[in-house]
């Protein structure tokens, strides 16, 4: 990536938790159309977990932009940065390098610093190095861990590749899945994710194996991958020693090919072409096209444009009846749906989890928008300018809640609303 | 045409405003009809739920008076009967969001080219109740033959009755057992009309089938079987001016149930 010569500091010292934190880099970086840019962030006094960090990391890298450093009187957020190998200006400290005091002269408000001398990026490691010393000895050598850290990547990749069938360590991933969760569950989340810097070799792998269609794009393998880059880069960095949990996932998972493996590897795509099968069309199935008579949203323009372009809302929660969430971008739902809630977006909606109240995915007009459930059963289901409703058949109040999903998917195709159920595969 | 606007309030939750208005109006609409339903219980909605229109609603009563759509698009027609159509209310919102003066205006405008408006009431006598007897110019007060709705009931006559727009209301009494008044376990009828000397309109009698229907949102009125469908059946007749005697609720006992009863009696 070419950096330009210029650098940015972001003042969030405001922000007091890690959506608005988000929030504000995303804004910032909008309006700046900030990209090719070193970005430092004033982080005040803030607690980020290393994971909370590696995903503002993840999210400023899809801009085409890098985090080189950051300010803050935490300690907590120290330690994660330097476990990430990020340079920490300690606000608090009493000797500071000429560096560090045109950051202090800066911070406050966001302003570019232009022609400072440490534009070399090897000069910046070596200085995070100093300063990484005179702070603790916690970490040594950034660089050093970098590429460690690399070939621990490319290493647990080809495992992961070769050991994917064996199911010896399921458990253990599915209850690091969850904790995952919970720690990142405010994290604005972008789908672009996975394309961050930390995995690369895997991502070009992956895209010489097989081409990846638009489809697999889905927030959910996005997000599977992201979470996983995020865990291991936690492990390794902080002991190099890493000890590599194969990465295995439940039996489930293997049989639905929606489900994507651990590893950002995410070998769905190969098996993209199968994954589908049309089940059910309006005409003869659940949805009915709502007799839209005279209520037709006017001055909708139909666009169609890219999902994974867009931030994605990430969320964990239930959402019950009467509460809506609506976001310029996808939306991610990790939780039921209920009757009585709305989920509007601009761009996608994936539940995981039931889907009963109304949803409206490309609500400005986004033909090429997705709602995706482990469960579809919205009274409406509403895609772009087309509005369906649940077959009177099918309206029934409750779902029956079991553990045997096939997750479902939505989109408009011949201007219509079509669904598409994962098949599980005979084997 | 002027249509009659209606407003079904009880004071008291769960005595069955809702299922009220649900089948007097389809029951009204059965016999020819205009009849447009007003759900004013913003952000605990139900009456779409009952008729089983909650899949259509794409706008809702704070759409309208919030000017982004026109009433006439808001109106969500019935499945089965075109007479009849529903006005829903939000259920993102509260009570707050419709003022009294605009659902004056809404009764008045639907009032023109319709024959009945029935405006289901919230429970409570807040915001949401003086918002729905805004428009109305007569009211159907629900109560159930038990004490503490009954006083509810009082409360809400004597709010109607300070109210000069409202020229009359009537008594529904719902959920009656006729077996438990037989053995003098309810209030009867009666009794509860002395109470709260009040016109009665009808007397409703309690009935599974509603549990049934109101899952189903097939209001009972369309079963020509059921007792209660009968009875809601009536009260439209009378509420459209007809005499209509009240239902013989009185129990029937079999050969078989006075024996049952002659073991069981003594026990309880």
């Amino acid at each position: 990536m070419n950096y330009n010569e210029t650098k940015k500091v972001i003042d969030l010292s405001e922000a007091h938790n890690i959506s608005e934190l988000g929030l504000k880099i995303t804004n910032v970086l909008d309006e700046e159309g900030a990209e090719n840019k070193e970005l430092y962030l004033n982080l005040g006094d803030i607690d980020l977990k290393q994971s909370q960090l590696l995903s503002i990391k993840a999210l400023i890298e899809t801009m085409q932009s890098k985090l080189a450093g950051i300010q803050t009187t935490s300690e907590v957020t120290k330690t994660s940065a330097i476990g990430l190998g990020l340079v920490v200006d300690d606000v608090n400290a009493d000797t500071r390098p000429t560096f560090s005091e045109t950051f202090k002269s800066h911070a406050g408000t966001e302003t570019t610093i232009g022609n400072v001398d440490n534009t070399n990026p090897k000069e910046l490691t070596s200085f995070s190095q100093l300063k990484h010393n005179s702070i603790g000895d916690t970490v040594t050598d950034t660089a050093n861990l970098e590429e460690v850290e690399d070939e621990n990547v490319q290493e647990e990749t080809e495992q992961f590749l070769t050991e994917a069938s064996k199911e010896d360590e399921k458990e253990e991933f599915a209850e690091d899945d969850n904790n995952y969760t919970k720690a990142d569950s405010e994290a604005v989340a972008n789908s672009d994710l996975f394309k961050s810097k930390e995995a690369p070799n895997i991502y070009e792998e992956l895209s010489k194996k097989a081409t990846p269609k638009e489809d697999i794009n889905s927030a959910l393998d996005v997000t599977f991958g992201t979470k996983v880059s995020g865990e291991d880069e936690d492990e390794e960095k902080i002991s190099t020693t890493a000890p590599e949990p194969a990465p295995t996932i439940e039996d489930k998972a293997k049989e639905e090919e929606l489900l994507p493996p651990v590893s950002p590897v995410a070998p769905v795509a190969e098996e993209n072409h199968e994954m589908t099968e049309t089940v059910e069309k309006p005409d003869d199935g659940k949805y009915v096209l709502l007799d839209t008579e005279g209520i037709t949203p006017e001055g909708v323009e139909l666009i169609k444009s890219n999902t994974s372009d867009l931030p994605t809302l990430y969320l964990t929660q239930t959402l019950r009846s009467g509460q809506t969430v609506s976001y310029e971008g996808n939306i991610f739902l990790v939780g039921d749906a209920h009757p009585g809630s709305e989920i509007i977006a601009t761009g996608d909606v994936t539940v995981w989890g039931i889907l009963g109240g109304i949803v409206h995915a490309g609500s400005k007009g986004n033909t090429e928008a997705i709602v995706r459930a482990l469960k579809l059963n919205p009274i409406q289901l509403r895609i772009a300018n087309l509005y369906s409703r649940r077959n009177d058949t099918v309206n029934v109040p409750f779902v029956q809640k079991s553990n045997e999903f096939t997750p479902e998917e939505a989109r408009i195709e011949n201007e219509q609303i079509v669904i598409y159920k994962t098949l599980r595969r005979e084997d | 045409m002027t249509g009659r606007v209606i407003v079904i309030t009880s004071g008291k939750g769960g005595v069955g405003k809702t299922t009220t208005s649900a089948n007097i109006g389809t029951a009204l609409a059965k016999l020819g009809n205009k009849v447009v339903l007003i759900d004013t219980d913003i952000g605990l909605r139900n009456l779409d739920l009952l008729l089983g229109l909650e899949n259509r609603i794409v706008y809702t009563i704070v759409d309208v008076v919030e000017g982004r759509c026109k009433l006439k698009q808001a109106l969500v027609k019935d499945k089965k009967n075109p007479n009849l159509s529903l006005l829903a209310a939000a259920q993102t919102r509260d009570k707050t969001s419709v003022t009294a003066e605009q659902l004056k205006d809404i009764c008045e405008e639907l009032q023109k080219k319709n024959d009945f408006i029935l405006v289901d009431c919230p429970a409570g006598i807040e915001q949401g109740f003086q918002n729905a007897i805004a428009g109305a110019s007569e009211a159907i007060v629900v109560t159930t033959p038990e004490m503490s709705a009954v006083r509810d009931a009082d409360r809400i006559i004597g709010l109607l009755e300070s109210k000069e727009e409202i020229k009359s209301y009537k008594l529904l009494i719902n959920r009656v057992r006729p077996q438990l008044i037989e053995q003098n376990d309810m209030m009867s009828v009666d009794d509860v009309v002395e109470i709260l000397s009040c016109d009665l309109i009808g007397v409703i009698p309690e009935d599974t089938g509603i549990i049934t229907s109101t899952n189903k949102g097939e209001p009972i009125v369309n079963d020509e079987e059921a007792l209660a469908g009968k009875a809601y059946r009536n009260v439209a007749h009378r509420i459209m001016g007809e005499d209509v005697p009240l239902l013989d609720l009185t129990v029937k006992e079999s050969f078989f149930d006075k024996i049952k009863n002659f073991f069981t009696k003594g026990k309880v």
